[in-house]
């Protein structure tokens, strides 16, 4: 995968109890897109990550905010 | 007005759901590449024509010859039209989808969304080829001697096979295209996944 790995993201979808096919159905993508997302496979737009956000009931920072980057 | 706020529109995207972005960005890519092979290949094919339409003129009585080269331009322009249809339909599959909205990545065939896009196809088809017999011949011959009723029967059968021939191409695609989607998933799947 070219991008880093999104555990955070991994974290926060396993903590409110989602599989990736029900995050995906709750933000209306495939779940094959947020299996991407999670494995740094593709960069989401701003829209996808605060619906991702939304559902997840996390902040933008605490997903995609990288201090170290 | 807005095509976003046609009714039709509006229940066209009710229907087929969301577009999924990530497939957007797949599918402009591949469209990208389309357009490139299509503009290059159409390109060649017309500088082709041009070079050995001046060949035949500076042959005197070459003139028939270059009637030949033209139904050869013409067969192979055809070709390379469906040969980029075909590595885009391809191209897509190996993606692991075939359309971008909720029908793009179903478990199972989405028999009805198919049924639809295939006779929206075919009666586009019939209607436009009809039209198009009708106003060529119109050009050709008066109009109390167009053949309409022939015309309409021709864009009726060529319409049938375009919704037979679209239908099975999409069930192709959407089997090619599940095959190769679960490869993809298999290789994002982690065991700790939930």
């Amino acid at each position: 995968m070219p991008g880093q790995k999104n555990l955070r993201m991994k974290a926060a979808r396993a903590a409110a109890g989602l599989s990736q096919s029900d995050l995906a159905e709750a933000v209306g993508v495939t779940r094959q897109t947020i299996g991407l997302i999670e494995a740094g496979g593709y960069n989401p737009t701003l829209n996808l990550c605060v619906a991702i956000c939304k559902t997840l009931h996390v902040t933008l920072n605490d997903l995609f905010w990288d201090e170290d980057r | 007005m807005k095509l976003q706020n046609m009714k039709l529109a509006r229940k066209w995207r009710e229907y087929a759901g969301p577009k999924d972005e990530r497939l957007e960005a797949e599918n402009a890519k591949i469209y990208k590449l389309g357009f490139m092979l299509l503009s290059f290949g159409m390109l060649t094919l017309l500088v082709y024509q041009i070079m050995a339409q001046q060949v035949a003129w500076v042959h005197d009585g070459a003139n028939e010859a270059f009637h030949l080269f033209a139904n050869a331009v013409d067969a192979v322009m055809y070709a390379w039209l469906f040969i980029v249809m075909i590595v885009c339909a391809v191209l897509q599959t190996r993606k692991g989808y075939v359309d971008t909205n909720r029908f793009g990545q179903t478990e199972h065939i989405p028999t009805g969304y198919f049924l639809l896009i295939s006779g929206i196809t075919g009666i586009a088809s019939a209607l436009a080829i009809a039209a198009m017999r009708c106003i060529a011949e119109a050009q050709i011959v008066p109009i109390k001697s167009v053949f309409w009723g022939a015309n309409l029967a021709t864009g009726v059968v060529f319409g049938v096979t375009i919704f037979v021939a679209v239908f099975g191409a999409l069930c192709l695609a959407f089997f090619e295209a599940k095959q190769r989607r679960a490869k993809i998933e298999a290789e994002l799947d982690c065991p700790d996944d939930l």
